[in-house]
């Protein structure tokens, strides 16, 4: 009984696998094609929308499958974003430096008999109280008390104090500042002293003067302290009264002091001191 | 109630569309979940060759119609398989819970090296070496760790559907 039940198994086995060799034989001989586009036609919008379903929930997984990912190469972006701040700083910084340089060149090509010495702010007052920076040149680069200080535009000041590898120069704008100056135009002089509230004041200037608005003022190199013809700035309003015994003139410095980075040593000029020269033999 | 052979298409339907829409999208080191062949193995251990081999062939006829494959391959792959697999159902281990999940593993290979062969012998050139350690294996360890799950939901099914005569 067993044995005949086995064989019906059996049969039915084989009976299944004929129906799918056959099925298979069909099939490859395209004689189920029309069975084979009805249940397609079926079963594909079925598909579809389980396969658009799937695609949804594959993007969310995706989405935290590559959540980390993300944040890694974030991490990754911003480490190289911030090289390229601090590189691209640099480079600016090489470009502002090498402008000035070029600047500072031009003027020493301008004026063959200076000797100068290239040297870079690295302090300044703080409480803007008075005016003073610090540069990074000092004895041992040859620079000495006195020295004028200046740039392509113009005069800045002088060296008042001289360390080995820094000095402190006093800016033509300080109120203990005083300058012999000259107007280009009228050939009057004067002295021009630092001013908090003007900048620079031209005061000392004969009441027969004619002077204006516009006019360059320049060193005029009396007193020995000073070079003859540096640039200090430009007459902005002039104050003239018949009661008083000279005429005063506001003066804009032709230097931005407020921007100053690069600065240049006048090596070459030895100021005079008159006491010095009194006592010589 | 015993179960119509026409109340196992939707069944098996569903099985095969999800099986061909979804579960294939979804792989883990190369394991991909055949829930087909789970339900057809699962089936057979529960009811024995009859009704394995007719789950077998239809749920293999579907797979074929919706996956792509020449017909028949499906059909005569899973009907052979679950012809093996119902004869676990005879054997005195199948009270071992770890049963189910081993046999699983030697039936989803067994299937894969079956579908391989009639792949090759139509003309289809097939890596075996890497098929098996990549794909085949994987899937095998990954129709075992599920297996136990299906088994249970059909035996809930099985008992449902018990035809009288075996009822308990």
């Amino acid at each position: 009984m067993a044995r005949m039940q086995r064989g019906g198994t059996v049969l039915f086995l084989l009976f299944f696998l004929s129906l799918a060799v056959m099925i298979f034989i069909l099939d490859e001989t395209n004689r189920l094609q029309p069975i084979k586009d009805l249940a397609t036609q079926v079963t594909t919008p079925l598909q579809t929308a389980l396969t658009s379903a799937t695609d949804r929930f594959t993007d969310f997984r995706q989405f935290f499958v590559h959540l980390e990912a993300c944040r890694a190469e974030n991490e990754e972006l911003q480490l190289l974003v911030d090289q390229l701040i601090i590189e691209n700083v640099r480079l600016r910084e090489a470009e502002i430096e090498n402008v000035t340089l070029r600047e500072q060149l031009s003027f020493k090509q301008a004026n063959p008999s200076f000797e100068l010495l290239s040297a870079q702010v690295i302090g300044r007052d703080p409480s803007n109280l008075a005016g003073y920076l610090i540069i990074d040149r000092g004895t041992e680069q040859g620079v000495a008390v006195g020295m004028p200080v200046l740039t392509h535009r113009g005069l800045v000041g002088r060296v008042t104090e001289a360390g080995p590898h820094s000095s402190k120069v006093l800016l033509i704008t300080d109120p203990s500042s005083s300058v012999n100056a000259l107007i280009q135009e009228s050939r009057g002089t004067g002295v021009i002293q630092g001013s908090v509230r003007h900048g620079l004041m031209m005061k000392y200037i004969q009441q027969t003067e004619d002077i204006k608005a516009g006019d360059l003022v320049l060193t005029s190199g009396l007193g020995g302290n000073f070079p003859t013809r540096l640039i200090i700035g430009q007459i902005t309003e002039v104050t003239k009264r018949d009661v008083e015994l000279f005429q005063e003139a506001e003066v804009r410095p032709s230097v931005n002091f407020g921007g100053l980075e690069m600065v240049m040593v006048l090596t070459s000029f030895e100021p005079i001191t008159l006491e010095a020269d009194q006592q010589a033999p | 109630m015993p179960i119509k052979t026409y109340a196992v298409v939707p069944l098996l339907l569903s099985i095969a569309v999800v099986q061909s829409s979804v579960l294939f999208r979804f792989s883990f080191g190369g394991a991909r979940l055949h829930l087909m062949l789970l339900t057809v193995v699962s089936w057979s251990l529960l009811r024995g060759t009859r009704e394995g081999i007719v789950w077998g062939f239809l749920g293999g006829l579907m797979l074929d119609v919706l996956s792509g494959l020449p017909l028949g391959t499906c059909a005569f792959t899973l009907t052979f398989t679950a012809y093996l697999a119902s004869l676990g159902q005879l054997t005195i281990y199948r009270t071992n819970p770890l049963f189910v999940p081993v046999l699983a593993v030697a039936i989803s290979i067994f299937h894969d090296c079956i579908l391989m062969t009639i792949l090759s012998l139509t003309g289809y050139a097939l890596a075996w070496a890497d098929l098996l350690l990549r794909i085949a294996v994987p899937t095998a360890i990954l129709g075992a760790l599920l297996m136990p799950l299906v088994y249970r939901g059909l035996s809930l099914l099985h008992y449902r559907t018990l035809p009288e005569d075996m009822g308990l």
